[in-house]
């Protein structure tokens, strides 16, 4: 069915878990393809579009589409900004400055050694405990300048240690 | 105990068996594990009293629960006790023995563990007893606090299902009639009567029909449906298998939202122990009903709360939405009859089967009937989420619930319903809120979203931050709304940012009014609300930046700057040493200034001063 | 079946199923339309087809694009307006700012009293004059090649191939996407013996005959399985074999 080289099974055994292949399950299969190789490499991206018989473009142009998916490798680590409207108002914008600031990279951006990713997002739905901020996944609240600063060194820092 | 239940009488034996299991314990810790909870680390909480629990060998007599959200989210992590009812809050892990030994065996309530009321500085023991739980009338999240989202039989043994079993024996028909005459409206953002979006989907032509729970929710601020689909999602799944009885569905969908990864997982567990039962598949409960639902992950894009975006989303196409001549009810999902509810909307259903649709109509207004969830956020003492009926005044929301305004500031501005609605001012605290009164007023209830705003809040900073989202969130179909929404967050900067003069504001009036009536779908069209709303009811503040370059609330940094006073000043340095740009010149106890050059006014010395001696004008 | 409809006050028939665009432009008005097509579905992109609609018994009056709204019984619609020429224009100068230059936003501009720009031209568009109305994508996919999409969203929405402008795999080189472009910014160069677009270079088959491109080799490649060309039909463009047939028809001794 595939006509495209892959030096890799870990496509191939995402790709079964949807025995239908049906176009309604591009995006959760973009999703499981992203949690494997932290963003969605161009060979999985064509695999994933011969096995659904889709064009190759409108995969590209799916992927593309959605802020949850990344077409560009990621940082190991990633360390989030929530920026929906309780947050904002809370100062959350001052916060994300400093964690620019901090790792010396723009929203968006990942380290030139792919370390860590800094990201904003538009609202997790923990608002309660905003302004807040999100390390590899985990949430935390009523976030302080001083508090970020602390957490990206550590961050950092268990990058460098051995 | 796996058995499919093969009739409502074994459903009945069923429950009967999950409430004796539930009442072999005489007391019950009930660990909120919501999101918020979980954030501020509930289940280590939790793990911390399983120890305690171990350790004391009482796991016969005492259970323990980690439960849905109990909505008071900033005061996590929330334990409870049961019976008593008993409430503590910001529970840390070194007060698990005491709160083992000294309340849960001993009966003595430790006082700085209970919820304090910040207007009055009581502290309260029970739920009952505090402003924020005793205003609100909790009926969708009446039992989130009280089982464990992964157990389907804490959910049968509370009721669940048995609103479906009367569903069966009333017949399609039947059920119809009972959802249109509770005026139930849908509760994302629309407000459209739920029943008759059904009746036109029961009598659409075709086979196949679709069931749809939009659980998209976008707006951020909002958190109500994460709430109930993490806390109890078994009512969602029961409301939707309602709906596919009355519609004639034999497929549903949930489309969540990829940045809520607890809800999908105790949604998919769900979904997986009702097939197990025989509550979702073939011949649910003995009768000719087949139903089954998937769960689709969105990709990221608030857009897709947009029903034909989100059917073009499940359909593995790029979330566009298309002009709906035809409504989805006929023409939805691969071309099919589809129906479109948000989370909150069904789960009202099945309360509404059960309690009918009388009881239904007794709450609320004549119009809006009911009770709705809104998450109460922002500047404001009491922040979580608080079900109230339709008609309670923002006021009485923000102040009798809410808890008012933290630190003394004035209230000055509540904005509703997410990125579609508008800002009120304070002298708009009266309306009721429902579907329709806010609405003239230039806002919307939209799906509960409520953001409080104070003193320190700039409106036209709020007005720039959506357009930002609103124009990143766009599918980019339109030139209106596309380009549009990128030239309008230009020109708020321009205004942010002391270029802006009174053209630039009639500039901006112009390009909303395209943008307003050449949109393709709602996201377009109600984007230029908080814009708006906010020239509407703050021009002042617009004027203020303008005509003075002046930023009344201290927000836009072009505009503000931060000085030291130096009677106020005591000299110790601790804002010189955390200034990222070394503006700060000063000796030791002598009175130090900011180099206005070097200043990025980044807030860092405000924050740290301990003699609030940062002045910002 | 034919409906009866009134545009701008005169009555109108035209086939059921017809848009109000299609209808109005068959009586003549002249209505802009960048990104429609009759061959192609209908996204109702550039936002400039706008008219007024009024139904029968109802009072009031809608603006909506013509291109995606059917014709109906009654339907009266009035496609020039102040508010009509107000949101056209306000669409124009959107437009103008992706695309400054474009010959077809200049004139329309001129008929629509748009003199002066509002807005600067955007900076940096990975495709500079592309005014997002995705003719191209939809006649690729049409013809079958889906060799482009529209990527991205909002206002960093960009319409190329998959995985960057130097990929495009699918591409056979037809040229229909710069046929089809209103505001002509695909880059197409085309040589002697070759033709660029999209990032890769095809080879290009001229006319035997005047030397003019007619297609790239693999574009021929993929409909002659369809086709079946005989090698001297295609060694000719489409104005040389006239002129060869009417040559060898008008010699004589025929």
């Amino acid at each position: 069915m595939s006509d495209i080289q892959t030096t890799d099974g870990r496509v191939a055994a995402v790709l079964a878990g949807y025995p239908q292949h049906g176009p309604g399950d591009l995006v959760n299969i973009l999703h499981d393809l992203q949690a494997e190789f932290r963003h969605l490499p161009e060979e999985a991206l064509q695999e994933t579009a011969a096995y659904l018989e889709l064009p190759r473009a409108q995969v590209y142009g799916v992927a593309t589409f959605y802020h949850g998916f990344h077409t560009e490798p990621r940082g190991e680590h990633t360390c989030t900004v929530c920026m929906g409207t309780a947050c904002h108002v809370r100062g959350a914008p001052r916060l994300l400055e400093q964690l620019e600031r901090d790792t010396g990279i723009a929203a968006g951006d990942t380290t030139p050694d792919l370390s860590l990713t800094v990201e904003e997002v538009s609202c997790v739905g923990a608002c309660a405990l905003g302004p807040l901020v999100l390390i590899d996944g985990e949430y935390h609240g009523h976030m302080t300048g001083e508090r970020l600063s602390r957490l990206v060194e550590d961050l950092l820092d268990k990058e460098e240690r051995p | 105990m796996s058995t499919r239940l093969a009739d409502p009488r074994a459903l009945g034996h069923r429950r009967g068996a999950a409430v004796a299991a539930r009442a072999t314990h005489d007391k019950v810790i009930a660990v909120c594990g919501g999101t918020g909870c979980r954030a501020q680390g509930a289940m280590k909480v939790f793990a911390a009293l399983a120890a305690e629990m171990d350790a004391h060998g009482t796991d016969a007599t005492v259970a323990m629960r980690a439960t849905g959200c109990h909505g008071f989210c900033e005061r996590g992590p929330l334990v409870l006790l049961l019976p008593e009812g008993v409430l503590y809050q910001h529970v840390k892990v070194e007060d698990a023995a005491e709160i083992f030994e000294k309340t849960l065996l001993g009966g003595e309530v430790l006082e700085r563990l209970l919820c304090e009321d910040p207007a009055t500085g009581l502290r309260h023991r029970t739920e009952q007893e505090m402003p924020f739980y005793h205003h609100q009338q909790r009926v969708v999240l009446s039992d989130t606090g009280q089982l464990d989202p992964t157990s389907i039989d804490d959910y049968i043994a509370l009721g669940g299902y048995s609103a479906l079993v009367r569903a069966l024996e009333m017949g399609p028909e039947a059920v119809l009639e009972e959802v249109k005459r509770s005026g139930l409206r849908g509760r994302g953002g629309a407000g459209f009567p739920a029943g008759r979006k059904w009746e036109a989907c029961r009598h659409a032509q075709g086979d196949l029909r679709y069931v749809v729970c939009n659980a998209d929710e976008g707006d951020p601020g909002a958190f109500m449906d994460r709430s109930i689909l993490e806390g109890n999602p078994h009512c969602v799944l029961e409301g939707m298998t309602i709906g596919a009885l009355a519609m004639g569905a034999r497929e549903g969908y949930v489309y969540v939202r990829q940045e809520y990864p607890l809800a999908v997982e105790h949604l998919s567990a769900a979904i997986e122990r009702s097939r197990e039962l025989g509550l979702l598949g073939d011949g649910i409960l003995g009768s000719e009903l087949t139903f089954d639902v998937r769960v689709s992950r969105g990709g990221g894009a608030f857009v897709c709360g947009e029903a034909s975006a989100m059917m073009a989303s499940l359909e593995g196409r790029r979330g566009v939405p298309h002009r709906r001549l035809i409504h989805l009810s006929e023409h939805g999902l691969w071309g099919r009859p589809t129906n479109v509810n948000n989370v909150e909307t069904w789960a009202n259903v099945p309360h509404i089967l059960l309690r009918g649709a009388d009881w239904f109509r007794s709450i609320g207004t004549e119009g809006s009937t009911g009770t709705k969830i809104f998450s109460l956020v922002g500047m404001v003492n009491n922040t979580g989420l608080v079900e109230v009926p339709m008609g309670m005044t923002l006021r009485q929301i923000i102040f009798d619930t809410g808890g008012g305004i933290p630190g003394g500031k004035a209230f000055k501005a509540v904005q509703t319903g997410g990125p579609s609605g508008g800002c009120l001012p304070a002298d708009k605290l009266d309306l009721p809120v429902d579907f329709d009164t806010l609405v003239a007023e230039g806002s919307m209830m939209g799906s509960g979203g409520m953001i409080v705003m104070d003193e320190e809040t700039c409106m036209v900073d709020v007005a720039k931050y959506f357009l930002r989202f609103l124009a990143s969130e766009s599918c980019g179909n339109c030139t209106s709304c596309r380009d549009g929404l990128t030239i309008l967050h230009d020109l708020l900067g321009d205004i942010t940012e002391g270029r802006g003069t009174r053209e630039t504001i009639a500039l901006v009036e112009q390009v909303a009014d395209t943008v307003e009536a050449t949109s393709l779908c709602a996201l377009g069209t109600s984007a230029v609300n908080p814009v708006l709303s906010t020239l509407r009811y703050f021009r002042d503040e617009y004027l203020a930046h303008v005509d003075d370059k002046r930023c009344p609330a201290g927000v836009c940094k072009a505009l503000i700057s931060f000085s030291i006073d130096a009677e106020l000043c005591n000299g110790c340095m601790l804002c010189a040493r955390r200034c990222p740009q070394d503006a700060v010149a000063g000796e030791r106890k002598q009175p130090h200034t900011i180099d206005q050059e070097l200043c990025i006014k980044c807030g860092i010395c405000k924050d740290v001063c301990k003699r609030d001696a940062v002045l910002v004008q | 079946m034919d409906v009866e409809l009134i545009i701008d006050g005169a009555p109108v028939t035209a086939p059921a199923g017809e848009s109000v665009l299609d209808a109005a432009r068959r009586a003549g008005k002249d209505l802009p339309a960048l990104c429609h097509h009759q061959a192609l579905p209908v996204i109702a992109s550039c936002r400039l087809c706008l008219v007024e609609l009024r139904r029968p018994g109802r009072d009031w009056v809608q603006l909506t694009t013509s291109c995606d709204y059917p014709i109906s019984t009654g339907l009266e619609v009035v496609t020039d307006s102040p508010q009509v020429r107000k949101h056209r224009a306000m669409n124009l100068q959107l437009l103008l700012r992706r695309a400054p230059d474009a010959p077809i936003l200049r004139r329309l501009a001129e008929q629509f009293g748009v003199t002066e720009p509002l807005f600067a031209p955007v900076a940096d568009a990975p495709l500079p004059g592309c005014i997002l109305c995705e003719l191209c994508v939809r006649t690729c996919s049409a013809l079958g090649y889906n060799a482009l999409s529209a990527n991205g969203r909002g206002d960093h929405k960009s319409i190329g191939p998959p995985f960057g402008q130097t990929a495009a795999a699918d591409c056979v080189g037809c040229g229909s996407c710069v046929e089809v472009c209103p505001t002509t910014c695909i880059p197409m160069d085309d040589t002697d013996t070759t033709r660029s677009i999209w990032g890769r270079t095809f080879e290009l088959l001229t006319c035997t005959r005047c030397g003019r491109p007619i297609t790239t080799r693999d574009h021929r490649k993929r409909i002659d399985p369809e086709i079946r060309f005989r090698e001297k039909d295609v060694a000719l463009c489409d104005p040389c074999k006239r002129r060869v047939t009417s040559e060898r028809l008008a010699s004589p001794g025929r």
